[in-house]
C-alpha cells in the first residue's frame, strides 16, 4: 500500500508482507513516518520528473511496536546528475594568426588564436565550423588556461528531418563571445 | 585546462606535438550553444560539460571536445 499525500512529499510503503504502515506528516515537513511491526519501510520522494526510493530500517524492539522514523532518516536520497555524450566538436587553429597580448594588467597572459575550421557532430547534429571564430584563452602563471572559444557553425543537416543547410549554430565557452575578425584586427561583442 | 607537457607542445607549435586522448589532461569546459534551427532549440536550454584533448593531423592542430549533456 502506497500512501500518497501530494506529488512532492515522502510516501511510505510497507515491507513485502505489506502488513501495515501508518504515516504521518509532522511539523509540516512531510518526512516523518510511523511504522508498526515492520522491519523496514520503503520511502519514496516523488518530484516533477523523477522518483527516488530508499529503504528505511525501523529500529527493532520486541517491546516497542511503534517506531517513529525521524526526519533525518528520511532525508532525500542522493540524486546526483549524470552525463550523456551528445556531440564531438573539433576546431582547427591557426598559428599564423595567433597573437600574444602578454600579461593583461599584470595578470594572466591573453592569447588570440583564430579557429579556421572544424566540425560538430553527433545526436542529430552535423555542422561545419566557419572561419572567423577564435579562442581567446587566458594563460595564468601556474599554466592553467581558461579557454574562451566562440565559433559559428553551419548546420549541414540533422538526421531527424534531413533538411538542407539553412541554419546556424554557435559554440561558445564564455558569455563574452569574442569574435576575431582578422589576424590583425579583433573585436568583442 | 591545466597545461601539461603534451598540451604545451601543441600550444607552442612544437614539431613533435601529438594527438592526445580524452582523459589525458585535466581539461573541462562548460560550453553553450545558440542556434537558429527550431529543431535544435533544446540544446540552448540544456546544461553541458565538455572534456578536451588536442588533435594533430594533416589538417593541422585542433582542439576537440567530447560534449556531454547533464541529465537526471
Amino acid at each position: 500500500v502506497i500512501h500518497r499525500h501530494d506529488t512532492n512529499s515522502w510516501l511510505t510503503e510497507s515491507d513485502p508482507n505489506n502488513v501495515r504502515v501508518s504515516r504521518r506528516e509532522a511539523g509540516g515537513h512531510g518526512r516523518n513516518a510511523v511504522c508498526r511491526n515492520l522491519d523496514y519501510i520503503k520511502a519514496y520522494h516523488v518530484g516533477p520528473n523523477s522518483q527516488a526510493t530508499s529503504n528505511i530500517h525501523c529500529p527493532s524492539s520486541s517491546s516497542q511496536k511503534t517506531h517513529i522514523i525521524s526526519h533525518h532518516l528520511l532525508k532525500t536520497p542522493t540524486m546526483a546528475p549524470h552525463l550523456e555524450k551528445r556531440f564531438t566538436m573539433r576546431g582547427y587553429t591557426s598559428k599564423d594568426g595567433t597573437c600574444d597580448l602578454k600579461a593583461m594588467r599584470g595578470g594572466p597572459s591573453r592569447l588570440i588564436v583564430p579557429v579556421t575550421g572544424g566540425f560538430i557532430k553527433g545526436h542529430g547534429v552535423d555542422a561545419e565550423v566557419l572561419r572567423g571564430g577564435g579562442d581567446w584563452p587566458l594563460v595564468r602563471p601556474a599554466m592553467t588556461v581558461t579557454a574562451s572559444i566562440s565559433s559559428v557553425l553551419t548546420l549541414s543537416h540533422h538526421s531527424s528531418t534531413h533538411q538542407p543547410a539553412s541554419h546556424i549554430l554557435t559554440f561558445g565557452l564564455t558569455r563574452a563571445h569574442p569574435t576575431a575578425t582578422s589576424s590583425s584586427s579583433t573585436t568583442t561583442e | 585546462m591545466k597545461v601539461d607537457e603534451a598540451l604545451s607542445k601543441v600550444l607552442t607549435g612544437a614539431d613533435d606535438a601529438k594527438t592526445t586522448s580524452f582523459g589525458d589532461h585535466y581539461w573541462y569546459s562548460t560550453p553553450m550553444f545558440e542556434t537558429s534551427d527550431p529543431a535544435l532549440k533544446w540544446i540552448e536550454d540544456a546544461a553541458w560539460v565538455g572534456q578536451g584533448r588536442v588533435v594533430v593531423d594533416e589538417s593541422g592542430a585542433a582542439v576537440e571536445y567530447e560534449i556531454y549533456q547533464v541529465v537526471n
